[in-house]
């Protein structure tokens, strides 16, 4: 389980956790951020924010964020 | 039923909405009082709700078109869109809810648009659902079914969904859910005629209409009918107010705000042995298991009837995206971007800028004077409209054209797509200065106008990134200086007229950035939050829209004008005439005060009483600084205008005729400005005399430099008053904006002090 700030893009991974406070995760498990949920990432950037495809949707991910979100590697 | 608006598509499955009334669902879900058998002239109210970006406004924009009433809802500033309109004879008042993902009680969306649907009652829920999102739009669905109101779902931009290749089973959908799916394409008025067909038919029927209870599992259902069947028996009056099985997950999951509207504090014992097995079973997390649970239904029931190609091709939003998200050409795009809406803005508007300015000084101006000369007014009254009113209210007015145009070129950047893009690249830079990209939305804003700023800078969630927003906003030029710089463009700098405009917007953000960055080290420490936001497929946004949604920005800076400048612009008339019988405008009120100040600018450049009174006027609307040298200036040219009585016909046809020539001359600079240099139309000599009598004064007054100090200088300064009563109604305080005074003032004398005087160590002068 690693932030996804370690991951890069075109990898695809699984949410396996949100961390953070009762509003923050509602608002991730709202927008569909859900363990389990698989997501590609668009693109990412060392020192900025990543775009991440979550089904049909595209999110875009602040560097802040993306410290709270932990995934796992598939495949 | 067909599809009226004309296109039988070959995915839009007819078949499915037949028009027999399925009776079995007659499900007793809600206990209030609804009528039935309903009076055809009662108004049917449908509450539109769904997710942000699901194309709600659009499929309201189709059919309520120009009926919209845009409000707020009472106590915030989160926008509330009613219409009124009539279909087929009937009454409908559509109510758009504000755009959410769910109905927690955790954001103010959310709040409103759950108040709405449960204290408003609405007869019918229009529920918009995004066809190419299914899951996450059907997860807002199934709990906007718990509510037990009739509901219809429009399943918008099905267009792009059947491009995408999804087939989707309406049928089975509608079996499923007990809700009738109506699909809609909002951006073609397409399915729009059936959905309200559908709504009325609803409204008039409700017992038959109740949406399916869904089962969300053994464990949670028994815990649930145990406190439904509590609530039901020791508050009656509950189920007048509320759903009984909503408010009964609510108490489940604990909801604050229903904890908060009703006394449970006798049944906490009770409540804690109903949710005693779940606990055991699933973990206290009520709330979780709620969200899971309605979770599992909006994906079973994605899985059930959505069928997606297999191959995913690269959509051209992501090709777009890659470009336009690069890391490093992001903020270079985004610049760009906003230099060609200032380009645009300023080339198309510019002859018809002109055109009124000229129809202000002629032809109004001689209608005036000559009705009142007809009365037989005195002499100072003529003075006060002509001079006054005209001079003053009427040189804002000129400026709806430019400012029309920019809310114009914003909204098709709003309704492409292209605004959240902007958003996430500025996160990084607003990170910089200990902004959460979220404030971009009032900094955007406040390119047209900072008082709406203020208020919008409600999206923040925390008060230190609302008190630091609100300061840097006024930074963000507002459409009130655009008259000033237009003004001092078109008399200084008529080569790079689009270029310095630009400029000026640049500087306002970049000492956004710089005081930011001053700021959150000092006043404003504290962390910064974490940005997360969807990103909308590209799309093309409709005329209507486009239309619709610039006139609603619009309408405040033309109210504005027509109401409280024309006030101001009296009130500086007095203030430049008063005392009574004074000769030199110097000597008046105004200018009295503008001599005192005028030692003050002096190193700026601008060490004149004329610029200074006019600053100071300034702090009432920032337009009013052209208005006030524009009435200042007057006078040296009354007499030559007075001199030319022209007949009406003549007025009429000079008209016309100029306002087919600032046309013409609108398409020129266009379609030449798509080259490198900005242009503004020929003229001759005389014309251009003609139309600016300000200009000319300004020119002898004023030099390139010390106008180019002078325009930042205004763009930088002290935020209007009206900014002064938004700050004080959004924070309690006028705190905030005497810091607001004080370091924008200060930063402004520096700024210009900066630029003028390293403009003539360089020879500028």
């Amino acid at each position: 389980m690693i932030p996804l700030t370690l991951i890069r893009e075109g990898e695809r991974v699984k949410v396996a956790r949100v961390s953070g406070d009762r509003g923050l995760v509602r608002r991730m498990t709202d927008l569909g951020l859900r363990p389990g949920m698989e997501i590609e990432i668009v693109s990412s950037s060392r020192t900025g924010a990543f775009v991440i495809r979550l089904g049909e949707q595209r999110l875009g991910v602040g560097y802040g964020m993306a410290k709270k979100i932990f995934v796992d590697l598939v495949g | 039923m067909e599809m009226k608006s004309g296109v039988k598509g070959p995915g839009l499955d007819n078949k499915s909405q037949g028009t027999e009334i399925k009776s079995e669902r007659i499900d007793p879900l809600v206990s209030s009082p609804l009528k039935i058998g309903r009076n055809e002239r009662q108004v049917t109210t449908a509450a539109v709700a769904g997710n942000p970006n699901s194309g709600k406004s659009t499929l309201i924009n189709a059919i309520a078109g120009a009926r919209l009433y845009v409000g707020n809802w009472p106590g915030v500033t989160v926008e509330k869109k009613e219409a009124l309109f009539e279909f087929e004879e009937r009454k409908i008042k559509l109510f758009d809810l504000p755009g959410t993902y769910s109905l927690s009680p955790y954001t103010q969306e959310e709040v409103i648009a759950r108040d709405f649907l449960l204290h408003g009652k609405p007869d019918v829920i229009i529920d918009v659902v995004d066809a190419t999102n299914l899951e996450r739009n059907l997860y807002l669905t199934v709990q906007l079914m718990e509510l037990g109101i009739p509901m219809v779902i429009a399943l918008n931009i099905y267009d792009e969904a059947e491009a995408k290749g999804y087939r989707i089973d309406i049928q089975t959908m509608e079996e499923l859910l007990g809700v009738k799916v109506i699909p809609t394409v909002a951006t073609k008025k397409r399915g729009v005629d059936d959905l309200m067909r559908v709504v009325l038919e609803m409204a008039d029927n409700p017992h038959l209409h109740r949406p399916k209870k869904l089962n969300y599992g053994d464990d949670i259902e028994s815990a649930a009918s145990i406190i439904e069947k509590r609530m039901e028996g020791i508050y009656p009056a509950l189920y007048e107010k509320y759903p009984l099985r909503w408010v009964s997950l609510k108490i489940m999951e604990g909801d604050a705000q229903v904890y908060k509207e009703i006394d449970l504090s006798k049944d906490g014992v009770f409540i804690k042995d109903a949710l005693s097995h779940l606990e055991k079973t699933h973990g206290s997390d009520m709330e979780s298991l709620m969200a899971d649970a309605r979770y599992a239904q909006a994906a079973g029931l994605t899985r059930e009837v959505l069928k997606k190609p297999e191959v995913k091709k690269t959509d051209v939003t992501d090709q777009i995206d890659r470009i336009v998200l690069n890391r490093v050409l992001g903020i270079p795009i985004f610049l760009g971007a906003m230099w060609l809406v200032f380009k645009m803005a300023f080339d198309v508007s510019t002859p018809f800028v002109d055109w009124i300015d000229a129809m202000m000084a002629g032809p109004f101006k001689r209608w005036a004077e000559s009705l009142l000369g007809w009365i037989n007014a005195p002499p100072w009254t003529v003075s006060l409209v002509t001079d006054g009113v005209i001079a003053g209210a009427g040189f804002v007015l000129v400026f709806v054209p430019v400012i029309g145009m920019m809310m114009l070129l914003i909204t098709f950047l709003e309704g492409s797509g292209y605004m959240a893009r902007a958003a996430f690249v500025m996160d990084r830079l607003m990170h910089t200065i200990g902004l959460h990209g979220k404030s971009f939305i009032p900094m955007l804003l406040g390119f047209g106008c900072n008082v709406p700023s203020v208020y919008a800078t409600r999206v923040l969630e925390n008060e230190r990134d609302k008190k630091l927003t609100t300061m840097l906003v006024p930074l963000m030029s507002c459409g009130a200086r655009l008259p000033v710089y237009v003004v001092f463009i078109g008399a200084f700098f008529q080569q790079n007229a689009g270029t310095v405009l630009w400029s000026m917007y640049l500087l306002g953000i970049v000492m956004a950035v710089v005081l930011g960055v001053v700021l959150k080290r000092t006043l404003y420490k504290g962390k910064s939050p974490l940005f997360i936001m969807e990103l909308p497929p590209y799309r093309m946004p409709t005329l209507r829209d486009l239309m619709i949604h610039t006139w609603q920005k619009l309408k405040h800076f033309v109210i504005k004008a027509g109401t409280y400048i024309l006030a101001v612009s009296i009130l500086v008339w007095f203030m430049l005439n008063l005392p009574w019988g004074v000769e030199d405008k110097k000597d008046s009120l105004l200018g009295r005060m503008g001599q005192t100040i005028a030692p003050i600018f002096k190193p700026l450049g601008f060490g004149s009483w004329e610029a200074s009174s006019s600053l100071i006027s300034g702090l009432i609307a920032k337009e009013i600084v052209v208005g006030t040298m524009s009435e200042i200036y007057a006078l040296k040219t009354d007499d030559e205008k007075r001199e030319e009585r022209a007949s009406l016909t003549d007025d009429l046809k000079e008209i016309g005729v100029s306002f087919l020539k600032a046309s013409r001359d609108a398409v020129v600079n266009v379609v030449s400005g798509l080259g490198i240099a900005s242009l503004t139309a020929e003229e001759s000599e005389e014309e251009k005399e003609e139309r600016s009598p300000l200009r000319k004064a300004l020119q002898s007054v004023f030099t390139p430099l010390s106008a180019y100090a002078f325009i930042a200088f205004v763009l930088l300064y002290w935020p209007c008053v009206v900014v002064g009563i938004a700050t004080r109604q959004e924070f309690g305080t006028w705190k905030i904006y005497g810091q607001a005074m004080l370091i924008h003032t200060v930063l402004a004398w520096v700024v210009a002090f900066a630029i003028y005087q390293s403009g003539k160590i360089m020879g500028l002068s």
